[in-house]
């Protein structure tokens, strides 16, 4: 999927494989109150730039010359966000949220379903049992 | 996962946030595997398939004691989701 400029998802059925192109960014709490609670704005053109929020602190460091070096990035647990995510999906055009343990189905009905967006797990976790049983079942 | 990324192409709020809590911006190719956890209607793989594993714990559970002394706080609800 192309993560820029997405004004409708294709349809995807739960347990669908995705894999994305193009950009992604890292935002989490603290760019979440800059924004929503401090009115800050956005150092982005969004969702212009990227439709794809990652929940992540990727394990990287940015050298003296301006330069990067990525290490894992691993998809942080996304429930917590719970309070932040439906003013977000507004203010950024958000239409995929990837993270870890997914959010609730009250959140995806209440915030994800009005704008149109849906949530990408980087996998099972904690729930590796549930998700055993499912490849089992399924 | 960290194979799809081909580079970071911008960091915003570094010196605001710090690198945790900055806004990583990432060129990725081929980024995955990403498994649809909620679709446009709002349901949730995960909910959907935990409610399908609850309804046959009792069986797997039975004939066992109960896992709890019933002190105070304690339950055997399994249906009681602890995080």
């Amino acid at each position: 999927v192309q993560t820029q400029l997405l004004r409708r998802l294709p349809i995807f059925a739960l347990a669908d494989i995705v894999y994305l192109d193009g950009t992604v960014y890292t935002a989490r709490e603290g760019v979440y109150k800059r924004v929503l609670e401090d009115g800050i704005a956005m150092p982005m053109d969004l969702p212009a730039d990227s439709a794809a929020n990652f929940h992540c602190s990727p394990a990287a460091t940015q050298h003296d010359d301006g330069s990067f070096d990525l290490g894992a990035v691993t998809a942080t647990a996304s429930f917590r966000f719970s309070k932040w995510i439906g003013p977000w999906l507004a203010a950024s055009g958000a239409k995929l949220i990837i993270g870890k343990g997914g959010m609730s189905s009250k959140d995806y009905r209440e915030h994800f379903v009005p704008h149109g967006a849906i949530y990408l797990t980087t996998g099972w976790l904690w729930h590796g049992c549930a998700f055993g049983a499912w490849c089992q079942t399924g | 996962l960290g194979r799809g990324v081909k580079q970071v192409s911008d960091l915003h709020w570094k010196k605001e946030l710090g690198l945790a809590q900055a806004m990583w911006v990432l060129d990725v190719e081929n980024f995955g595997p990403f498994i649809v956890e909620s679709d446009l209607d709002g349901n949730s793989l995960f909910e959907r398939e935990n409610a399908r594993i609850s309804a046959s714990l009792d069986k797997v559970y039975e004939g066992t004691k109960p896992a709890v002394l019933k002190r105070f706080g304690e339950t055997d609800d399994r249906s009681d989701e602890m995080i």
